[in-house]
C-alpha cells in the first residue's frame, strides 16, 4: 500500500495525499521505531549488476542500541553510473535516525560514483525526511584564524585603551554633571532607585565589612606581637594596628569586599538589562542611562564607602586590641590610650578621601563593564568576572599611587 | 489497523500557585501520531499545563500516566529516564549560551548515549539538516537570527529520537512565512521520526493547519471548556469564548458563522 502511494520518487508531487495516508492510518513502519526488542545488529550487502546495484537493509539501525553501522565512502566503487541504485528493506525491523544518517551518506557516495539515487523501496517517512537534507553534510570545522601579527595587536590594544579611557571619562563626566543636576533637584534620578541601592552597598554590608577588617586587625596584631616582643615594645602594636588600618589596610580590604559584593553584583544587573532590552527601551525613550542607572549606583558606592571605611577601621583597631590585651600583659586603657596619641586624624582623613575614589572606581568600572557586555547569559557571568577583576587591580594600582603621592605631599 | 495506543493520560489533574488556583480538572488522552493542541487565552495556564507534562512543576492533585506509569509518583530518577522519551522546544528556544549550535545538540546524546565523537558529530549534522541549519554548527547562539534559534532548538529537540515532542509557543516571534515553514517541519518530522506533538500555541493558522486533537483551556473558571481538533472547534463549537478565541472576536456574535 505504501509503495503505490509513494511512487512520487522522491519528488513532492504527492505530498498531500501521502500526509493525509499517515494522519488518517499510522504506517507500519513509522509506528515501528522504538520497539526495540532483540539486538538484531544492522548489516548492509549491496547486490545486483555495477550498473544496477540494490543495497540490501538488516537488521534494528537504532542510535540508542548504537545501530550505526558506518558506510564507506568508496562503498560504492565497484558500481559505476549511470545506473539506478535500488533498496531491499524487507528485513528492517526498527529503525530512528540511524538509518536515515547511514542513508545520507550512501546519497553521497552515490552521486560521486555518478548513479541515480532512487529511494523509492525507503519507508516513506524516511523518504521525506531524507528529503529535508542537503546534498552534503556541513563542511569541516574551519580552521581557526591566525592570530595578527605583534605590531597589529599593540596597536589595536594601545586604540582600545585609549578609546575605553575616553569612554570612561565621558561616562564619568556624564554621571558628575547628573550629580550636580541632582543638587538643583533637576536629574532625572529616582529616588527610590537610590534608596534600594544605598541599602545595599551600605547596611547590608556591614557584616562582611565587619568580619573582615576584625580578622585583619587581629592578624596584624599578632605578626606585630611576636616581632615587638623581641624589642620588649609590644605596647607599640597599638600604633602598628592603628596606622597601618586607618592609612592603608582597612581602605583596602573594604574596597576589595565592596568590589566583589556590589561591583559584581551592578555589572551582572547591567548585563541582565541590556539582554532584556531593558537598556534600549530606556535609550528610545530617551531616559538618560547615566543619570538613570549610574548615578544611584555610583552615589551610593561613594557615599557607603568612607562610611564603611571609618567602621572598618574602629572595627580592625577593635580586633587588634582583641588580640593585644588577651595575649599580652597589657592593659586594655594603655592600648586604647596608645592608639588615641599614635593614630592622627590626619591618617582617617586620607583613608577617608581613598574610600571615596576607590568607590568610585569600582562603580565606574562595573557599569562600564556591564553596558559593554553581550547579550547572553555567558556574557553576564564574563562581565561580573572582569568587573570584580578590574574594580581590585585597579583599587590597588590607585593605592600606590596615592602612597606615592602622599610621600611628595608629605603626609 | 488497531485503535491508536494513549501514550499520556492526563486524569483530573489540578495546577495551582499557592492557594491560586491556575487549572483544575483537566483530563485528556494524548493518542500516538497525533498533533494535540493547547489552546486558550494569554494566561490561562497552557504553558503552566506544559510544563507539569514534563516535569518542571509538580500538580497539586490528579495523575499524568505516561504508558503505565503515575508519572508524578515515581522517583527523581526514573522520572529522567520517562523525560528521555520527550523532546522540548521552549519558547525562547533556551539554546545554552556558551556552546554553539552543534554542541547544544551533541549535548544530549554525549550526556546520554555511549556514541563515539565521530558519529555523534555526523548524527549533529543530520538533525541540524532536518532543520536545514547544518551550516550554523559552528556558530554560536548569539550570532544567529531568532527564527534560526528556534530551529536549532527544534534540532536538540529531536536529538535523542524522542517519542512526544512538546513545543511551547513554537511560531511566536516569527514572520508568516518561517511559521508556516515550521509547521510544514514539524509535521514532516512527526511523520518521519513517527513522534507525537503536543503543541501550546495561540497562532490560529498554524493550530488549524497541523492539530488534530486539543484541549482549550479556559481562564474564567480555571477549567477545561472544550476538546477536540482546532478544525472542528472552529466550526461546530457553539461555546462563545470558544468560538470568539476561534475567529478572532474582541465581541462575542453567536450568529458568525464561518467558512469551512
Amino acid at each position: 500500500m505504501a509503495a503505490t502511494l509513494t511512487t512520487g520518487g522522491g519528488q513532492p508531487r504527492n505530498r498531500t495525499l501521502i500526509l493525509l495516508y499517515i494522519m488518517t492510518d499510522q504506517s507500519p513502519l513509522a509506528a515501528l521505531p522504538l520497539q526495540t526488542q532483540a539486538s538484531e545488529k544492522p548489516v548492509w550487502t549491496l547486490e545486483g549488476p555495477p550498473a544496477a546495484p540494490q543495497l540490501v537493509l538488516k537488521g534494528i539501525w537504532s542510535v540508542q542500541d548504537g545501530g550505526m553501522a558506518p558506510f564507506p565512502s568508496d562503498g560504492l566503487a565497484q558500481a559505476h553510473g549511470p545506473g539506478v541504485l535500488t533498496f531491499n528493506i524487507q528485513d528492517v525491523t526498527g529503525w530512528d535516525s540511524a538509518l536515515i544518517a547511514f542513508l545520507w551518506d550512501v546519497k553521497q557516495a552515490a552521486s560521486h560514483a555518478g548513479l541515480h539515487f532512487d529511494p523509492k523501496g525507503l519507508p516513506a517517512p524516511a523518504q521525506r525526511l531524507l528529503a529535508l537534507l542537503p546534498e552534503a553534510p556541513a563542511p569541516g570545522k574551519t580552521a581557526p584564524r591566525k592570530p595578527p601579527p605583534l605590531l597589529e595587536r599593540v596597536g589595536n590594544n594601545t586604540l582600545n585603551i585609549l578609546n575605553e579611557t575616553g569612554t570612561v571619562t565621558e561616562l564619568a563626566l556624564e554621571t558628575a554633571r547628573g550629580a550636580c543636576k541632582t543638587l538643583s533637584g533637576k536629574s532625572g534620578m529616582r529616588f527610590k532607585d537610590l534608596a534600594s541601592d544605598l541599602w545595599n552597598a551600605g547596611p547590608s554590608a556591614l557584616l562582611i565589612v565587619g568580619v573582615v577588617n576584625f580578622l585583619v586587625g587581629a592578624i596584624l596584631a599578632f605578626v606585630g606581637l611576636v616581632e615587638l616582643r623581641r624589642f620588649a615594645a609590644e605596647i607599640y602594636v597599638a600604633n602598628l594596628v592603628g596606622i597601618a588600618c586607618a592609612r592603608e589596610i582597612s581602605a583596602i580590604m573594604t574596597a576589595i569586599v565592596m568590589a566583589g559584593r556590589t561591583g559584581g553584583a551592578y555589572a551582572a544587573r547591567i548585563s541582565t538589562m541590556l539582554g532584556n532590552e531593558e537598556i534600549d527601551a530606556l535609550q528610545v525613550f530617551g531616559i538618560p542611562v547615566s543619570s538613570y542607572i549610574l548615578l544611584p549606583s555610583i552615589l551610593s558606592l561613594g557615599l557607603m564607602m568612607p562610611l564603611l571605611y571609618i567602621y572598618g577601621t574602629i572595627i580592625a583597631i577593635f580586633g587588634g586590641f582583641v588580640v593585644a590585651v588577651s595575649m599580652m600583659d597589657i592593659s586594655p586603657l594603655g592600648y586604647l590610650n596608645t592608639t588615641f596619641e599614635g593614630v592622627s586624624l590626619q591618617e582617617f582623613m586620607f583613608g577617608f578621601v581613598k574610600s571615596f575614589f576607590f568607590a568610585s572606581f569600582i562603580a565606574l568600572a562595573a557599569c562600564r563593564v556591564g553596558l559593554q557586555a553581550g547579550r547572553s547569559a555567558a556574557d553576564v557571568g564574563i562581565a561580573a568576572t572582569r568587573a570584580v577583576v578590574i574594580g581590585i587591580v585597579g583599587v590597588i594600582a590607585m593605592d600606590a599611587v596615592f602612597a606615592v603621592m602622599a610621600n611628595a605631599l608629605g603626609f | 489497523m488497531t485503535e491508536t495506543e494513549t501514550l499520556i493520560s492526563v486524569r483530573d489533574l489540578r495546577l495551582s500557585f499557592g492557594s491560586k488556583i491556575i487549572q483544575q480538572n483537566v483530563s485528556f488522552d494524548l493518542k500516538r501520531g497525533s498533533i494535540f493542541a493547547v489552546m486558550g487565552g494569554s494566561g490561562c495556564g497552557k504553558s503552566t499545563l506544559l510544563k507539569s507534562m514534563i516535569g518542571l512543576l509538580r500538580p497539586t492533585a490528579g495523575q499524568i500516566l505516561v504508558g503505565q506509569d503515575d508519572y508524578w509518583a515515581q522517583n527523581e530518577k526514573r522520572r529522567t529516564d520517562i523525560n528521555h522519551r520527550f523532546g522540548v522546544l521552549f519558547q525562547s528556544a533556551a539554546l545554552w549560551s556558551s556552546m554553539t549550535v552543534g554542541e547544544n545538540v551533541a549535548l544530549p546524546m554525549e550526556m546520554f548515549t555511549s556514541l563515539p565523537p565521530d558519529i555523534i558529530r555526523r548524527l549533529v549534522e543530520l538533525k541540524l539538516g532536518f532543520v536545514g541549519m547544518e551550516q550554523a554548527i559552528d556558530l554560536m547562539p548569539s550570532e544567529i537570527s531568532g527564527g534560526m534559534r528556534k530551529r536549532a532548538g527544534l534540532a536538540r529537540a529531536i536529538a535523542l529520537d524522542p517519542d512526544i515532542l512538546f513545543f511551547d509557543e513554537p511560531s511566536a516571534g516569527l514572520d508568516p512565512i518561517t511559521s508556516a515553514r515550521l509547521d510544514d517541519l514539524i509535521l514532516t518530522l512527526r511523520d518521519g521520526l513517527g513522534a507525537t506533538i503536543v503543541i501550546v500555541s495561540h497562532e490560529l493558522p498554524s493550530l488549524f493547519a497541523i492539530a488534530d486533537d486539543g484541549i482549550f483551556l479556559d481562564a474564567k473558571t480555571h477549567t477545561p471548556i472544550a476538546h477536540g481538533a482546532p478544525r472542528d472547534l472552529r466550526d461546530h463549537c457553539t461555546i462563545p469564548e470558544v468560538m470568539a478565541f476561534m475567529n478572532r472576536q474582541a465581541d462575542i456574535s453567536p450568529t458568525n458563522e464561518t467558512k469551512g
